[in-house]
């Protein structure tokens, strides 16, 4: 599966960052592989083979300490691959790499599947019923969620923030999943189904408006040839369907309703909310603390994308290439289309879903709750207790009641807008693109907020050409410090770097002395095999 | 008996107030609304034990509650606002860690708190938030005390640690014998006016009371 | 199961809704300038402003977009679909079931969302300062708002507002319990930063530098922005009925006659003015914060809602 996605990410090898991001991608991915096979192996251990059948078997009868680890490996071999904190790094370097379509199928489908590995392993393998595992995820999951969309706020590169934001939805997830694995763990397999239900639509549901979005920054490259957000504008009047496809992705991710992002917030939400039935003090501290945590996570990711629409889409356009975009074309807006109506269904029928996902989680939590959470008069979603309920249809349709009358009014009067002048800019005529609000401006507050963790570099540079007083050209350059890159990734690799200069020795290029490494080898294993007896 | 005190309504509201005037200092920037807080905390602390003195009818402890309210809540805060007036400091506290991750610590050290006291398991259920509050004061004013630059905040660090310490031993045994309880009142007003003075001879020697500076005085 | 007396009620509420928001508005703007030693405008003041911007004829910038125009009317209709699920005068809505606590906050973020998109759609330096200070208020807001969600859900055991109200109006005064007040206080610190009021936003002020939700709207004109205004005063009743019928919700009707709702309207308008009084001697008492300043206010908020969490833990020794 890695290979074949490297394969797709350097599909564009020519360039010299996309062999980077290629390189970067197959080393974090190896090293995930090697996680994983770890866990495989001490699993085989257990049972003697490599079935899933046989790591089934050998779950409960493991000892406590290497079921611990085979959890801890898997969460880091399939964290690798989802992209989890502090193993991302390779998302925001493959996917803008990535041809559009690549990341499209890459963040709907690979990233999930380790999702699905995680569920396999967890909850089919060792049962999960150590209650740390559930925090752990847990806590991996808060980071994922609010790192990921930190980032993704302060980043000008489009199709480098929809990958920071696949980490923050994949942040989601496992919050989902960490709560339901915290309620099996407690011996609650209902609370556990739904917690269970509401990582899986939010799952589901990422899929389809992260393709949407990933098709659209893909069809605004197309058209623009620039990535950068800080050069687009105005797209709304150049590209008025793709606009229009392109803010229901925008609204489906930022969980507002009617649109599909919001029914999974909402169950993520109900599913922590649920702790309060669970008897365990700590259960019910923890859960709402990272509730809040995806409050803000949500909060944030309405804030980048609607930076991400704004600037991008609204006002006037900031560059040449801008000026001169187009629709896309019409198999583009078909493919974007079909997505964007599944958000939308997905958003205002979950009760036709959630018996479907109940089927899965059903499997592995031992517990049906789909019908007695989905079956309410219209498309109403209840919750077990305190009559919680919300039914998104209805919501719909009150909005477009509502809606609906003031438009009445306008159309009855039939009187068109009012007139139309500049923009008001204190008297100036400020009409320009130039005096628009940029994206980086826009996200500013943000970037202040959290200096800390973005550590951000920042450089004046002023020309002058007659005397001091007189400017003639002003450069400001702001940059976004890595951590995780400076602070983890540089020193470890610098440290094993340095070891293995150590033992570089070894490495004479004679075939001879490689021949003769391999003859000891053999000698080794021989006597290893003779001292074993067996 | 103990139950009926520390379990009524009344009782915990006062004490949940007395963890919010605490966060109202973890909260603050300015000196002036840090003194208000304790002075509000000392307050309600005098109402915790008013109330303890009212429903046990112990002379004692109706002295001592008499004694917080007129030496902690009045006496001591306005010790600290003459100091502040006089040695013309800023206004403004200096901080080694910013509001709101303090807030988020002492969060974090009430949770702690509650956990350690529930380790104990030694009291009943219902007097568990007195302690688990006490306990809290006294780490939460440890924190003030280690992320704080200003010699006044230390001083308020402290005096929130004895506040704390007040709490506990009124939940637990109503408090301590009145001449203990007399000690402790005159030693912590000692205690203030010493480092008061003390503050007065850093600010005079330093011009600064931030404690930062004292960072020169290593040999 | 929906039958023509909730039917009544629905169309009843919306009207309130409607009606009671600039009320609301022109007797804090009264309050406020009681405490201050002002005379004020009249509390009828704000319908009048209404109704004048009503018959104007709007300007429109020409960079806008379909956005700018539909913006208005999507928040007023999210708000008014939010309205639905709060209780003011009756506590059992008979729409409850659309959606509880966690809805009518996406709601407002929906509201919000598209007034922000708008502010960035003609092209202005202020609307985009507007929109991203919102933006930035909203993402300090939203934390702090869902933990004391959770800290009032712990107590009653549901985020369903009818539930919430009816089973603490069943409770009586043994609600008030240190929980409740902690997560009251933490709410009410948000729902100053909510109906933008003063540590947060100043909703007088006229200087764009410093305006927050002034300056998101400060390209509509005319019927638009009587829809925006209108829409700005719903969302701050709803607000401060969230606050009165989730904390206090004595005195609502739990059954439908006319008695029974006559009074709890009496109650609901004596509660919002106390609480509009208390926001009005905040106003009065503060200064505005610097932007960077509000994290520590809303960190506040966070805190008393976790204590607020913590302290019924325990309390009830779970």
């Amino acid at each position: 599966m890695s290979v074949i996605s490297y394969f797709l990410v350097v599909y564009e090898h020519e360039k010299p960052e996309t062999r980077k991001a290629g390189f970067i991608y197959i080393v974090m991915t190896h090293i995930g592989t090697g996680f994983i096979l770890l866990s495989f192996l001490i699993l085989a251990g257990g049972s003697g083979g490599f079935g899933f059948e046989g790591f089934r078997a050998s779950g409960p009868t493991m000892l406590p300490l290497f079921k611990d680890l085979a959890f801890l490996f898997a969460l880091i071999g399939f964290g690798a691959k989802a992209g989890i904190v502090p193993l991302h790094i390779w998302l925001p370097y493959a996917h803008p790499a990535a041809p559009s379509n690549v990341s499209a199928l890459m963040s709907g489908v690979m990233i999930k599947t380790a999702i699905y590995m995680f569920i396999r392993v967890f909850f089919d393998f060792l049962g999960a019923g150590v209650l740390w595992w559930g925090f752990l995820v847990l806590a991996a999951g808060a980071l994922s969620a609010i790192l990921g969309i930190l980032y993704a706020l302060v980043e000008p590169d489009i199709k480098r923030m929809l990958a920071f934001s696949s980490i923050e939805n994949i942040g989601i997830i496992l919050l989902g999943l960490g709560a339901s694995m915290i309620f099996y763990a407690n011996g609650s397999p209902a609370l556990s189904a739904i917690a269970a239900i509401a990582a899986l639509y939010h799952l589901f549901n990422h899929s389809v408006f992260k393709g949407l979005l990933f098709m659209g920054a893909g069809s605004i490259i197309f058209s623009t040839h620039t990535q950068n957000l800080e050069k687009l504008g105005g797209l709304i009047k150049k590209m008025p369907l793709m606009a229009i496809l392109f803010l229901i992705g925008v609204l489906s991710i930022s969980a507002l309703p009617p649109f599909s992002g919001f029914v999974s917030e909402w169950l993520t939400f109900q599913s922590l909310l649920l702790s309060f039935s669970s008897g365990d003090s700590l259960v019910r501290i923890v859960l709402p603390a990272s509730a809040a945590v995806l409050a803000l996570t949500g909060a944030l990711a309405a804030f980048c994308f609607l930076k991400a629409f704004g600037i991008g889409f609204l006002a006037l356009s900031r560059s040449e290439h801008a000026e001169h975009a187009k629709d896309a074309n019409r198999p583009m807006l078909l493919g974007m289309g079909i997505f964007a109506v599944l958000s939308i269904l997905l958003g205002i029928l979950p009760v036709y879903v959630i018996p479907f996902l109940d089927r899965i989680t059903g499997t592995f939590t031992g517990t049906s709750i789909g019908q007695s959470i989905s079956s309410g008069f219209p498309g109403t979603i209840t919750m077990p207790a305190g009559q919680i309920s919300m039914s998104a249809p209805s919501l719909f349709v009150f909005m477009l009641v509502f809606l609906s009358i003031p438009l009445m009014v306008q159309l009855m009067k039939g009187k068109k807008h009012g007139a139309v002048y500049e923009t008001w800019g204190c008297g100036q005529p400020v009409s320009t693109a130039r005096n628009e609000y940029t994206g980086t401006a826009f996200s500013k507050p943000v970037q202040i907020w959290f200096k800390n963790l973005y550590r951000p570099a920042r450089e004046l540079r002023a020309a002058y050409s007659v005397s001091p007083l007189i400017k003639q050209s002003f450069k400001f350059e702001s940059r976004i410090g890595q951590v995780f890159e400076n602070y983890l990734y540089i020193p470890v690799t610098g440290y094993i770097l340095s070891k293995s200069r150590m033992i570089k020795f070894i490495q004479t290029g004679s075939i001879h002395a490689y021949l003769a490494y391999i003859f000891g080898t053999l000698v080794i294993l021989f006597m290893f095999v003779i001292m074993g007896g067996k | 008996m103990e139950e009926i005190v520390f379990g009524s309504n009344i009782m915990q509201l006062l004490i949940a107030l007395i963890l919010v005037s605490t966060f109202m200092i973890l909260g603050s920037t300015r000196l002036y609304s840090c003194v208000r807080a304790f002075g509000i905390q000392s307050f309600l602390l005098a109402c915790v034990a008013g109330i303890v003195a009212f429903s046990t009818g112990k002379i004692d402890i109706y002295i001592v509650a008499f004694l917080t309210l007129a030496i902690k809540a009045a006496l001591i805060p306005y010790i600290f606002i003459y100091i502040i007036r006089e040695i013309k400091v800023k206004r403004e506290i200096d901080l080694y860690v910013n509001i709101s991750p303090s807030l988020i610590i002492g969060g974090i050290l009430v949770v702690i708190s509650y956990y350690l006291i529930r380790s104990i398991n030694l009291i009943t259920e219902l007097s568990s938030f007195a302690l688990s509050a006490s306990m809290s004061l006294v780490s939460i004013g440890l924190f003030i005390m280690i992320s704080r630059k200003k010699a006044i905040m230390q001083m308020l660090g402290i005096l929130i640690m004895e506040n704390g310490l007040f709490l506990g031993a009124i939940s637990l045994t109503y408090g301590m014998p009145l001449l203990v309880e007399l000690g402790i009142f005159f030693d912590v007003l000692i205690g203030v006016l010493i480092m008061g003075i003390l503050i007065f001879r850093i600010n005079k020697t330093f011009e600064t009371i931030d404690t930062d500076m004292l960072k020169t005085l290593i040999g | 199961m929906f039958t023509l007396s909730s039917l009544g009620i629905v169309i009843f509420q919306v009207i309130i809704i409607v009606a009671l928001a600039p009320l609301l508005s022109g007797m804090i703007k009264k309050i406020k300038a009681f405490f201050q030693i002002r005379k004020g405008p009249s509390i009828f003041q704000p319908y009048y402003d209404i109704a004048k911007l009503m018959r104007k004829d709007s300007v429109v910038s020409e960079n806008v977009s379909w956005i700018f125009h539909a913006a208005p009317l999507i928040s007023f209709a999210a708000i008014l679909t939010a309205g639905l699920l709060i209780p003011i005068y009756i506590s059992d809505m008979p729409l409850g079931f659309a959606g509880d606590l966690i809805a009518v906050v996406y709601l407002l973020a929906l509201a919000r969302f598209f007034t922000a998109l708008a502010s960035l759609d003609a092209g202005s330096s202020f609307g985009g300062m507007g929109g991203s200070r919102e933006m930035f208020v909203a993402s300090m807001v939203e934390p702090a708002l869902m933990l004391s969600i959770f800290a009032i859900a712990l107590n009653v055991g549901s985020t369903n507002l009818s539930f919430i109200s009816q089973a603490v109006s069943s409770m009586g005064l043994a609600a008030v319990s240190p929980y409740h007040i902690l997560a009251f206080v933490a709410l009410f610190i948000i729902a100053i930063a909510e109906t933008g009021r003063i540590p947060v936003d100043n909703p007088a002020t006229h200087l764009e530098l410093t305006m927050i939700h002034e300056a998101m709207i400060l390209e509509y004109s005319g019927k638009q922005l009587a829809i925006v205004e209108l829409t700005a005063m719903m969302k701050q009743l709803l607000v401060f009925s969230l606050l009165a019928n989730i904390f206090f919700p004595w005195g609502i009707a739990s059954e439908i006659n006319a008695a029974g709702i006559a009074l709890a309207l009496v109650v609901f308008i004596i509660k919002i003015v106390i609480l509009g009084a208390g926001m009005a001697l905040v106003e009065t008492s503060t200064a505005k914060w610097r932007l960077f300043r509000l994290p520590d206010l809303l960190s506040v908020s966070l805190m008393l809602s976790f204590l607020a969490i913590v302290s019924f833990i325990i309390v009830r020794g779970v």
